[in-house]
């Protein structure tokens, strides 16, 4: 199967301080969940191959290309932070309207329109309403529209589940596992039984460098998770 | 599905949407502050325009710039006085009104997640800077503009109210224009630099009245007075070296910034 995204020799961090590394792995279409304890780097490591911030050594190829600034291929990535991207101040419809406007910039954009995303995510009652005033779960919801707005092929999200309702925690589990199947999706989480429910694979970190399970359809345990996490840091 | 547009269009994203978050700011409190400056000229000297040895407590008003006459014709001085100020506390009050509207429009995508999103994306760095660049300029344009108009009908109409007749020179005109729009340009520069590569500065401080970013950006407008009162024939050429001054230090500021515009320094680890 050809990989979504190699990682060789990858240290990451900020301002010349490693935080993460060196790591090598090869993440593949289906969902990864990325564990690690507090302040391990599982962010920095997102915000790299993301391309937000610059990898410190290494390599990083995403969907075949490097994410250097500016790079076309970032058209085809989606980001979802642990907050949300949305400017507060402003209702849900002009939230969605400028990430649009900002979507058909991108190089081969491909934009699906916001009445589509509306629907799809069940956003008509919300539309009107100021983001501030909505809650954690239904801010998530607008912001996984937004994501979904450029259709991208490889997904990031850093903690997309920690503080929804279990409503909205099962429908974005759905979501996680529907975008698996055609899409590589890389996402966060301090929860393994989560991860064992959703994930197919597993990064976990431990120490400065990462343990790779479930490749090749392994059974992955809790208690082979909990034992690589017990190695970190 | 729709087609890419140009991307060209990406700044005029990033104004409307500045504009959406902070016209009511920009807009309404220029336009407030802009009318009370000009009724406070014309009403604010109340009773000082009759004391007699005024010339001996203010600084001459021979410079030819504005002179306010009663409607008995007599020059009253405090009143011209108030009025030659006018420029620079215009100029002060826009530089303000841009520390307290710019910080917004990034504010929100530093202390959220809009900042990681646009970062990620294929837009390069520095045509993100440009693009809040731009939408920072629009909504201090759009301050000085209604400030200014609203200062000269508030003046204007204030003025036949109580019957006086104003004389304008070229300078005062040329300084009503250059003044404030030098004062909003520069601080809008700042209030930005300091919101994209210090974004702490912008906090509130005990005995900064703002944060240190914030006193930089009115600082200029603050030593703009006193200047002017030390040179009051040689106006125009006051107002050239503040005009060079300020656009040369705004270009240097948008290329520092441009330049340490990183994103490890608006992400919090």
């Amino acid at each position: 199967m050809t990989a979504s995204a190699e990682i060789s020799q990858l240290v990451v961090g900020y301002d010349d301080t490693p935080v993460l590394g060196p790591v090598n792995f090869k993440l593949h279409p289906g969902v990864t969940a990325l564990l690690g304890r507090n302040g391990s780097g599982k962010t920095t490591l997102m915000r790299t191959l993301c391309g937000i911030i610059p990898a410190l050594e290494g390599r990083c190829r995403v969907l075949g290309s490097s994410v250097e600034d500016g790079a076309p291929v970032r058209s085809k990535v989606g980001y979802l932070g642990h907050e949300s991207a949305l400017a507060t101040a402003l209702t849900v419809e002009q939230n969605l309207s400028f990430w649009s406007d900002i979507a058909k910039s991108y190089p081969e954009a491909t934009v699906i329109a916001s009445d589509d995303l509306v629907e799809h995510f069940d956003l008509s009652a919300l539309l009107t309403q100021k983001v501030k005033k909505l809650s954690r779960g239904q801010r998530q919801r607008v912001d996984l529209a937004r994501l979904a707005m450029t259709d991208p092929r490889f997904v990031v999200l850093d903690e997309p589940l920690s503080g929804l309702d279990p409503v909205y925690a099962a429908q974005t589990r759905d979501l996680l596992r529907t975008w698996g199947e055609t899409r590589t999706v890389l996402y966060s989480t301090h929860s393994v039984p989560e991860a064992l429910e959703v994930a197919r694979n597993y990064l976990t970190i431990s120490g400065f460098g990462l343990v790779e399970l479930g490749a090749g359809g392994t059974p992955v345990t809790e208690a082979a998770i909990l034992s690589a996490l017990e190695a970190t840091k | 599905m729709t087609k890419p547009r140009s991307k060209h269009e990406r700044s005029a994203a990033f104004a409307k949407r500045a504009w959406k978050q902070q016209r009511s700011t920009a807009v309404w409190l220029a336009a407030i502050v802009g009318a009370a400056l000009g009724m406070v000229v014309f009403i604010g000297a109340g009773e000082m325009n009759a004391i007699t040895n005024l010339s001996d407590l203010i600084p001459d008003q021979q410079a030819g710039l504005v002179t306010v006459h009663a409607s008995d014709g007599t020059v009253v001085s405090m009143t011209t006085y108030l009025m030659t100020m006018a420029p620079a506390m215009l100029g002060m009050l826009i530089a303000v009104v841009a520390t307290l509207t710019l910080p917004g429009v990034v504010a929100d995508d530093i202390s959220g997640g809009g900042i990681e999103v646009l970062l990620a994306s294929p837009i390069p760095r520095r045509a993100l800077f440009t693009a809040y660049l731009g939408a920072g300029l629009l909504l201090t344009a759009a301050s000085w503009g209604v400030a200014t108009l609203s200062f000269g009908v508030a003046a204007t109409l204030t003025a036949s109210i109580i019957g006086a007749s104003t004389t304008l020179s070229f300078a005062y005109i040329a300084a009503l224009i250059i003044l404030p729009l030098s004062m909003g340009v520069w601080s809008a520069t700042a209030t930005l630099f300091g919101a994209l590569l210090y974004p702490g500065s912008l906090e509130s401080k005990a005995g900064m009245n703002g944060g240190p970013i914030r006193f930089l950006a009115i600082f200029p407008a603050l030593i703009i007075v006193p200047a002017l009162l030390a040179f009051p024939s040689a106006t125009l050429t006051m107002l050239a070296v503040v005009l060079a001054v300020t656009i040369a230090a705004s270009v240097l500021l948008i290329f520092l910034t441009a330049r340490g515009f990183r994103s490890t320094r608006v992400l919090s680890t």
